[in-house]
Order: structure tokens, then C-alpha cells, then sequence
């Protein structure tokens, strides 16, 4: 080569390897880098799988891959299982410690479940690991609630809340404004709102909500059951309260609710739910805050700009909300390096500094910072009514309650009373003929 | 080993065995071992969220709890399930046997139009459960949309016509099965008895009646078994369509072991003593379907024949 191409060679080099640099330090400091570099050095080249099912915090996460195995080398299997199959795949994974997926996601609906059969591993020892869970992580900024109420279950962290969730009430702005109506503050401007707005329109109805047979109607009933009074099991003493007058109350409310929605509300899941609100076909929608990105997304939902919020409506037994979400963990017999590198993926996916990053490709919101960041809350005005929303869970909290029971057989109880719930909103049984079958069932599953 | 004669060592057992061993040695892990497990784990307690070792022997409990009401989703989902047999077979064979007599002639683009038959069989029944999922859903399914312009609004799967619907979705999907076997067996009845009958003077339905079913009923006796059979184990459609809602309306036995094994419940004994109680009921179903058909010898059916056909053209 002749002396001023080598030289145009060596400079085009240089620059390429100083910008390639810079491309990987692009915003992120020195202590990131350090942090890269040792996961780098020791997991590169691992790949890691990650049993979960379709949710916004999954999509985020996804799209927030390619940049992790590009910095760090470990590469990401998704396996997206159907909510239902995925609870039992991880039992019957536990089971014969297969050690097939490394990072889980895990649902707070099971926990109770999971603990004692030992699906997840106790996180405490990845959280106290300096070089793998470095300062910059943030545990702490994850919002007390999801930390302790959905993380962890009898004080083992078990998870990394990454959707926290509680329900809350989405309405058609165009439609109440147009016939004169308020968002609903209690249960009962609920109920009249839903049958006021019931066959207004053609095509119209009330509202939507779950109500699929098992544990899609337990989730429903749920929503509206604390504040209506109603309760499975008393926190204190587990004394079963199926038939109680406050249950049975929650449940002729639910079923009438349920009457105002669409004609198969009954097959309807969170999905189907959704999909009627956001095409426009109720008036209302009482669900989890984890699926408002798919509500105000122009390219999937009819009435992303005509949609308001409120938090959910105060009951006779007092203003309650759910409280509920998804973690992330680590499976126990996973290999070891598999299992670290998992956890490196996790630090990545849930640290404060992707927190932003995570939520703009429509993650749920955990953190503190993220609720109080201007810049987040300019594009999501819904967060305030969200926090609003949490406060509710957190006056459930303070009474006493949790919203699921802490109790390895509340999912057994809830899938008889939903089974019961289903056969009412069919009108094979009434709702305290059902709730007296299902008070007696249950009374045995506890006892065993 | 005996002094081979000629040819015998290529037939003897011994040898035969050897090439049998590694098929048998499959079958057996796959099929004998789960079913020796089931038979166990129905007499015990083995709930799946206490874990294995937690089991205790319970004897015939399980069996019994069925029987008195304990269970009381148990006789429903019997019922339903002895209905939806009746209805599917029936419908498919009947709907089947039009469409193979419509296949046996030529047609233009014959080939075309049995691809088309295939399609449903082709896919999984999960996806067919999704896919009509969407189209009953009453708000935005496709089914509705189309009803709408005769100002029709039919609630599919709602309490009065999930059942109904379940059974659309199966006869959709296995009416073509039956329908190629169906076909099958009448391109391979030979054309004398036809041009026989046809010269007695025999009318389109006595020979219909006299000829094609008789000569057919093999075909009919294995179509008609297997969709009976295909039918006591359904699942996969089903549970996607409306997880056996709503209430019990649409739950068959298939999904209540389901539900009570798997569904949070985890009583994995109590639903292995339901999966016997379906075997039972699938060994009983056939065998007395096989005695009322009674299928023998292709000449006991020639004769048959003949004595039905001995009548054409003496009715002057």
C-alpha cells in the first residue's frame, strides 16, 4: 500500500474501533460498563430460558433483548406459554427438577403454591451479590407494595415484581359526555352506569369484564368482592366465608354486572374482555392497569383517544383495590451458570436505569422513580390515576386483607368458587344455593 | 435349537421376536407403564401441590366419591358427554356419507376439492379452538357479522348453545375424515352387483339401501368407531372454545379430569379414578357397538345381498 492509503486505512480503523466504543458507552457510566465487562467475561456465550406468557412486560422486554446480547454475549429463549399451562409446566417442572428454564415468570396469584413446591429459588443470595447485583440496581426504588406484596411470600424474595397491577376502571369519554354521565365514584354508580349504558347504542353494552369458568371468574369477582364486602377466607383465623352474607352479596352483585356486558361475557377472559372494550363495544371496563398500553395503542384499539380512567369505585365495606402482578425469578435447579446468567439478565431487564427504556416499549411501571419521572408522566397520563389506584390496594393492606390470601390452598378455594360463580352466571344455580355447595367443598379442601 | 430345516429359521419365533423387541419395548413404556401408573395413582391420594411424597393409599374412595354425588359435577359430565358422542357421530356420518357419494363420480377438479376436505383435519385442535373462538364471539366474530345483515344475533357460545357449538366445530372438523374413508369403501365395491341390480329393475334407493350400505358397512363399522372413540377423549378444542363453561354446560368428562387434576385443584387421584370410569365407558360403548354390528365374512354379506336383491322386478 502506498503511504497515504495506509494511512487513510489506519485512520478509517481507528475511528471505527473509537466509535464502536463509544457506541456501547453511549449513555451508559463507567460502573454499567465494569458491570458488563464481568458479565461479559464470565456468562458470555450462555444462553439462558425464560418460560413466560403473553403480556406487555414481556413484549418490553423482548424488544429490549437484542441490546443485552449484544452487550453482554448471553442470549435470551422465550418461551411464551398460555397463563394456564404456564402455572402448571413450572409445578410439574419443579416436580422432576428438570432445571429446563432458568428465569420463570411467575404469577403472585400462585406464589402460595409455588413456595412450598419450590419453583422459584430464594433471590436474597443473587440480591446480596455485589459483583453480580451491582449499586446502580435500585431494589429499593421498587415501590414497597409490589416489593413485599407481590415479591415475596412468608418473607422469602422469590421474585422481581415486573408488572405490578391493580384494577381499575376505564370508561368511553365520547359516550359519558354525550348522555350526561359521571365516572362512577362507588359500586352502585357501577352497576346503574353499566345498565344505563346497557343496548343505549346499538350494539352497545355496559361494561367488560372476566368471567370465563374457574379462575377468570374468581379474578372478576375479586375486583368488586372486598369492596362489596365479600371474602373467601378470614386472613386471621382461615375460617371459610363462602356463604357468608357479604360474599353471597358480592356474588348477586357480580353476576348482575356481568348481565350488563355482552351476551358471552361468560367464555370472556382478560383478552376477550379487553378486545370488547377497546373495539368499542362497552361502555366500560374494570381491569387490570397492566393492560392500559394495549388500550391506548392507536394501531390496536378503536378508542385509544376517548378513553378515561378512574380508580376503582368505593364499595360499602370501603375503597378497595386489587393488587396483583408478575415477577421475575430464578428456577433452582437450573445450572448454575445458566442460572447467574439468568440473574444478570434480570439485573439488566428490572434496573433503574432500563426502568425508563422498559416502560416506553410498554412495561408496567414498578418503580418509584418511574411514577414520579416528568418526562414518563407527560406520555402516561394514566400513571397518577394509577398511583391513585395502588392507594386503594394499600387501604386494603392496611386493613388487614391482602388481596390474595397468603394461604398454599387460596387457589384451590378460588377455582371451586369460581366453578360455583360460572354455574350461577349460567343459571343453573342461584347465587346462595351455590355459595352453600361451594361453602361446603371448601370447608374440605382446608381441612384436609 | 432344533436342526433348521429349510425356510423354518426365517420363521421362527426366536428371529420374528428379535425385530418385534424394539416396537415392543416402545409400546410398552408408552402405553402399558402410564396405564399400570394410572391404575396406582387412582386408589391413592396424590395431590399434585402436596407433591409425591405426600400420598397416601385411599383404596376405592376415589371411585366411590364419584358415584354417591360427591363429585357433582361427575353425572352432568357423563350426560354431556354421551350427548356430544351421539350428536358428532351421528352428524358426521350422516353428513360423511353424502359428501362420499357425492366424491364417487368424476367431477372436474376432483383433486382440488378433496384438498380443500383435508384442510380441517390438518390442523391442531388447539388453533381450530381459537380460530372458532374468534368467529362465535357475538361482538366482533365473523359469524355474527354475517348473521347481522338478516338482523340475526345468535349468543354461540352462551348457556344455551355452547353445546351446540362444540359440536359444529367437531362435526366441522372430522366430517371430511369421515367422509374420505366413506369414499374410500365405495371405490373399492366392485360394479356387478350394481349392473345386476340395475338389470332387475331395482330403484336408486333399494339399491342404495340393498347394496352400497351392506357392502360398505366395514368401512362405516371403523369410521363410525374410531370418530366414537376420538370423540370420548376431545379436549383440546373445547377447552379453548370455553374451558367446559359456561356453568358445566359444556364440560365433558375429558375436561373434568382436566379440571380436577390440573385446574388448581390438583386432585391428580381423584381424576385418574375419572379417567378409568371414561376407559370403562369407551371399552363398553364399543363393545356394544361392535355386537349390535356384527360384522362377518364377505360371503355372509354376498349372501345377505342376494336375498335382498332376489326380490327387483317381482313387484310388476
Amino acid at each position: 500500500m502506498r503511504r497515504p492509503t495506509r494511512l487513510l486505512f489506519i485512520l478509517v480503523v481507528l475511528s471505527l474501533v473509537v466509535g464502536g466504543q463509544s457506541l456501547f458507552a453511549a449513555g451508559y457510566g463507567a460502573d454499567v460498563e465494569k458491570w458488563l465487562a464481568y458479565v461479559r467475561a464470565n456468562y458470555g456465550g450462555t444462553t439462558v430460558t425464560f418460560a413466560a406468557t403473553r403480556h406487555p412486560a414481556i413484549d418490553a422486554m423482548q424488544a429490549m433483548t437484542d441490546e443485552f446480547t449484544q452487550l453482554t454475549g448471553i442470549t435470551v429463549k422465550y418461551d411464551i406459554i398460555e397463563e394456564g399451562y404456564l402455572r402448571n409446566k413450572l409445578l410439574i417442572e419443579a416436580q422432576g427438577h428438570t432445571g429446563t428454564y432458568d428465569v420463570l415468570l411467575l404469577d403472585s396469584f400462585s406464589l402460595a403454591e409455588y413456595a412450598p413446591a419450590n419453583v422459584a429459588a430464594d433471590l436474597k443470595p443473587f440480591l446480596d451479590n455485589a459483583s453480580l447485583t451491582p449499586a446502580w440496581y435500585g431494589y429499593n426504588d421498587i415501590v414497597t407494595a409490589y416489593r413485599k406484596g407481590i415479591g415475596m411470600y412468608s418473607n422469602v424474595v422469590y421474585g422481581v415484581p415486573v408488572a405490578g397491577e391493580t384494577r381499575y376502571v376505564g370508561y368511553r369519554t365520547d359516550l359519558f359526555q354525550k348522555y350526561g354521565k359521571q365516572p362512577p365514584k362507588t359500586m352502585d354508580d357501577l352497576l346503574t352506569l353499566a345498565k344505563f349504558f346497557k343496548g343505549k347504542e346499538k350494539d352497545l353494552y355496559g361494561i367488560a369484564m372476566r368471567a370465563q369458568k374457574g379462575i377468570h371468574f374468581a379474578s372478576g369477582w375479586m375486583t368488586t368482592m372486598y369492596q362489596n364486602g365479600g371474602q373467601f377466607l378470614d386472613q386471621k383465623t382461615w375460617k371459610v366465608l363462602v356463604n357468608s352474607p357479604g360474599t353471597v352479596y358480592s356474588l348477586e352483585y357480580y353476576i348482575d354486572l356481568l348481565n350488563q356486558g355482552p351476551p358471552d361475557i361468560s367464555v370472556y377472559t382478560h383478552e376477550e374482555a379487553e378486545s370488547a372494550f377497546a373495539l368499542g363495544k362497552t361502555a366500560m371496563w374494570f381491569d387490570s392497569t397492566a393492560l392500559t398500553p394495549w388500550i391506548l395503542d392507536t394501531t390496536k384499539s378503536l378508542v385509544a383517544d376517548k378513553v378515561g380512567f378512574v380508580p376503582p369505585p368505593r364499595g360499602r365495606a370501603g375503597a378497595y383495590g386489587a393488587l396483583a402482578g408478575w415477577d421475575v425469578g430464578l428456577s433452582p435447579d437450573a445450572k448454575k451458570k445458566s442460572q447467574e446468567a439468568g440473574w444478570a439478565f434480570i439485573v439488566w431487564m428490572t434496573s433503574q436505569i432500563k426502568a425508563k427504556d422498559y416502560v416506553k416499549q410498554g412495561g408496567t411501571p414498578v418503580r418509584t422513580s418511574v411514577y414520579s419521572d416528568p418526562e414518563l408522566v407527560k406520555q402516561n397520563w394514566t400513571f397518577p390515576i394509577q398511583l391513585e389506584s395502588l392507594g386503594r390496594a394499600a387501604n386494603l393492606v392496611n386493613d388487614g386483607i391482602l388481596w390474595l390470601a397468603p394461604h398454599p390452598k387460596f387457589l384451590k378455594v378460588i377455582e371451586v368458587a369460581g366453578n360455583y360463580g360460572s354455574q350461577v352466571l349460567a343459571g343453573q344455580l342461584q347465587a346462595k344455593q351455590a355459595m352453600d355447595l361451594a361453602q361446603g367443598e371448601v370447608e374440605k379442601i382446608m381441612s384436609e | 435349537m432344533r436342526k433348521p430345516r429349510r425356510g423354518s429359521y426365517w420363521t421362527s419365533r426366536g428371529y420374528l421376536l428379535r425385530f418385534l423387541l424394539p416396537s415392543m419395548i416402545v409400546l410398552f413404556v408408552i402405553v402399558i407403564v402410564p396405564m399400570v401408573f394410572l391404575w396406582y395413582v387412582s386408589l391413592t391420594n396424590y395431590d399434585l401441590g402436596k407433591g409425591w411424597d405426600q400420598r397416601h393409599f385411599a383404596g376405592l374412595s376415589n371411585f366411590l366419591m364419584l358415584f354417591k354425588g360427591e363429585d357433582r359435577d361427575f353425572w352432568p359430565a357423563v350426560l354431556t358427554t354421551l350427548i356430544f358422542l351421539a350428536c358428532t357421530v351421528t352428524l358426521e356420518f350422516i353428513i360423511g356419507l353424502a359428501v362420499a357419494m357425492l366424491f364417487n363420480r368424476t367431477i372436474a377438479g376432483k383433486a382440488v376439492w378433496m384438498a380443500f376436505l383435508i384442510i380441517p383435519l390438518t390442523i391442531t385442535p388447539a388453533v381450530i379452538g381459537l380460530m372458532w373462538k374468534l368467529m362465535y364471539n357475538t361482538e366482533y366474530g365473523v359469524l355474527n357479522f354475517l348473521l347481522n345483515f338478516i338482523n340475526l344475533k345468535i349468543n354461540w357460545l352462551g348457556p344455551r348453545s355452547a353445546l351446540l357449538s362444540i359440536i359444529m366445530v367437531d362435526v366441522w372438523q372430522w366430517t371430511p375424515f369421515v367422509a374420505l374413508m366413506l369414499y374410500a369403501g365405495l371405490q373399492a365395491i366392485s360394479t356387478e352387483p350394481y349392473e345386476s341390480a340395475v338389470v332387475d329393475g331395482a330403484s336408486s334407493l333399494q339399491i342404495f339401501r340393498f347394496i352400497t350400505l351392506p357392502l360398505l358397512r366395514p368401512m362405516i363399522v371403523v369410521a363410525v368407531l374410531l370418530r366414537s372413540i376420538d370423540a370420548l377423549r376431545i379436549f383440546d378444542t373445547v377447552y379453548v372454545l370455553t374451558k367446559g363453561g359456561p356453568g358445566n354446560i359444556t364440560e365433558l368428562l375429558s375436561l373434568h379430569i382436566y379440571r380436577v387434576g390440573f385446574e388448581h385443584t390438583g386432585w391428580i387421584g381423584r381424576s385418574s379414578a375419572v379417567a378409568i370410569v371414561l376407559l370403562i365407558m369407551a371399552t363398553i360403548i364399543t363393545t356394544i357397538f361392535m355386537r349390535v354390528v356384527n360384522i362377518t365374512r364377505p360371503a355372509a354379506i354376498a349372501n345377505r345381498i342376494e336375498e335382498n336383491t332376489s326380490g327387483f322386478g317381482s313387484a310388476a
